[in-house]
């Protein structure tokens, strides 16, 4: 373990229970603060549209100054959400070339294994949750999750800002699809996000009300241990091993 | 218009409580049996008309043109001053487009003030076909233009002028309204007929259209307050329908600066049926059950959890591990 775990460890050679690991570094936190941003205002501002029936979206786009101005703060926060997508990639590709990509992302067999593990444990078969690895299984299923909704929400969210430029290479049903796509998407991206990612981040009772990690990057060991044990093992296994190695050579 | 109006008809002047002196003054002024436009000369200067300050149209001392005449039995709300003076027509007298009495009180009911005017006692279609006719009278130059057009043809249940533009005495110009609400008084006259299924069937058309419009983008934008967003007659034109065929590119053109023949077929109005519009039904069936399955999933997971967390908790209690 290197120099930036001795924080956690007391004078006596003690765990600090409350001293805080880093998760997120500030690139990942500026990304992850300009997607949610950009994201609840897609979904504010391409709501309305499609609940037209609704006094609350006649309120809203009352709110951002009619129709006019609600569509184009739709598609500024779009080219933001596109930057911000695009940022993570240079950042993906940056630290892929100083060989510091971690690659904890990727789907494993323990995930696998997780699921299943974490149903025999709401289904009361198994005593203890599962424990979760660096990023857990939904925390993952997010991830990916992103990456398939921005393709999709971008790439017809183009369709449908240039109909007309699309229409004179692509036939008509390549609108068609993108018309509807968006719209559904829409709805399952905003309803994973306010409720599923909302659950899991921050509603869960172990959790509530919120988790400070998407801003401070930070969590205590304590947090640490129960929502990512397996990450939580590993990084104590590493402490005790440096330790004893440490009074090894005096 | 004013056979949609209600106002004119055989009874007006006797069915209201016209004050005596005014009648006498009437009597006076109208030799009895004088059938003629012309009337009895000119009203003398200090002639006192009820209502007669408040009338907007121009006024015209010489003869029974003056619209204080027709006041003094038409006292309605809207041909007062406030009200006429907004409307498209305030610059015409009542005589412009009400014409051909014989005016007299004094004569037998179907011979009263109105006995000469064209839709007196007439067919719904005879009337509607009077008052095209009076419109053309001054908008000469929509005569050629709508006699071709399928709204023009006259068959039964076709519109007239006001069935489009509004009632001749409210009609206000077009320069003169909110954009917005222009737009949707437009629809709303356009769906007084293309909403009604009886009268569409009538004529081989379904109302389908209109359902289309207000599920489409254009339709809803229009419903959120849309200011620049297209009614009916923003693509379909007015008295020239638009051919799709032929002008389609140039009509969507008007906004969308790229359209091209394919960008015309995407508002055609189809439904989106499997028959109709294959790849909309099925990309709208694909993505109803993917968004609807992946949120089951996600909110059974949720569930799952909310319920493990409280009968661990539960059980802990129990155990008295909290305390
Ligand atoms: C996850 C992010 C997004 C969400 C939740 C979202 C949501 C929505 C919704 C609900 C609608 C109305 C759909 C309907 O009922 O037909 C809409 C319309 C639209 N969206 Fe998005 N959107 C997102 C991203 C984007 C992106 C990235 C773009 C552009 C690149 C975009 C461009 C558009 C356009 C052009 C419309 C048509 C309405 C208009 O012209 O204002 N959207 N969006």
């Amino acid at each position: 373990m290197s120099d930036r775990h001795d924080h956690l460890v007391g004078p006596d050679g003690e765990l600090k229970r409350h001293a805080e690991v880093q998760r997120f570094d500030l690139h990942q936190r500026i990304q992850h603060g300009l997607m949610a941003s950009s994201f609840t205002l897609l979904v504010l501002t391409g709501w309305p549209l499609t609940t037209h029936g609704v006094g609350a979206s006649h309120k809203l786009v009352e709110f951002f100054g009619g129709l006019a101005g609600t569509a184009l703060l739709h598609r500024i926060a779009a080219v933001a959400m596109i930057i911000s997508a695009v940022y993570h990639a240079i950042w993906l590709v940056m630290k892929l070339a100083q060989g510091r990509l971690p690659f904890s992302m990727l789907p494993t067999l323990k995930d696998a294994k997780d699921v299943l593990h974490n149903f025999s444990y709401f289904l009361g078969l198994r005593k203890d949750r599962p424990r979760f690895p660096r990023y857990s299984y939904f925390e993952k299923f997010d991830y990916w999750a992103v990456f398939w909704g921005v393709t999709i929400m971008a790439g017809s969210g183009f369709i449908r800002w240039f109909p007309d430029v699309i229409t004179s290479f692509t036939p008509a049903w390549v609108y068609e699809i993108a018309l509807h796509a968006h719209a559904d998407e829409g709805l399952l991206a905003a309803l994973a996000i306010f409720v599923w990612h909302f659950y899991n981040v921050h509603l869960r009772p172990s959790i509530f009300p919120m988790s400070w990690v998407f801003i401070t990057g930070r969590m205590t060991l304590e947090e640490l241990e129960i929502e990512h044990g397996a990450e939580y093992d590993d990084l104590v296994a590493g402490l005790k091993a440096r330790q004893s190695k440490d009074e090894a050579e005096p | 218009m004013g056979a949609r109006s209600g106002t004119v008809g055989a009874r007006g002047v006797f069915a209201r409580p016209v004050p005596l002196w005014l009648l006498l003054l009437l009597g006076l002024l109208l030799p009895l049996g004088a059938a003629a436009e012309g009337g009895p000369g000119p009203l003398p200067a200090d002639a006192k008309y009820q209502g007669s300050e408040e009338i907007a149209a121009p006024a015209d001392p010489d003869s029974l043109k003056d619209p204080r005449w027709c006041r003094v039995c038409h006292p309605a709300e809207r041909f007062t001053a406030t009200v006429w003076k907004a409307t498209a027509h305030h610059e015409q007298r009542c005589t412009d487009c009400h014409s051909g009495y014989h005016f007299n009180p004094h004569q037998p009911v179907e011979l009263g003030p109105h006995a000469g005017q064209d839709e007196a006692g007439a067919s719904p279609e005879r009337r509607k076909e009077a008052a095209k006719a009076r419109c053309t009278t001054c908008h000469s130059e929509n005569k050629p233009i709508i006699e071709k057009v399928v709204h023009g043809e006259g068959r039964e249940g076709s519109p007239t002028c006001a069935d489009c533009h509004g009632e001749a005495h409210s009609v206000v110009t077009v320069a003169s309204q909110d954009k917005l609400a222009y737009r949707r008084a437009m629809n709303a006259r356009c769906e007084h007929c293309h909403a009604d299924e009886a009268k569409m069937a009538k004529v081989e058309l379904t109302t389908r259209s209109v359902d289309n419009y207000h599920h489409s983008v254009h339709g809803r934008q229009l419903g959120l307050g849309g200011e620049e967003s297209p009614g009916c007659v923003d693509c379909h034109g007015g008295h020239q329908l638009t051919d799709f065929e032929k002008d389609g590119p140039k009509t969507c053109g008007e906004c969308h600066t790229s359209a091209n023949a394919e960008f015309v077929t995407l508002g055609d109005h189809r439904r989106y049926t499997r028959d109709e519009r294959p790849v909309s039904f099925f990309t709208l069936k694909f993505f109803a059950w993917l968004t609807f399955l992946s949120i089951m999933a996600l909110c059974v997971h949720v569930l799952l959890d909310v319920l493990a967390t409280a009968r661990v908790t539960w059980a802990r209690r129990r155990r008295g591990d909290d305390a």
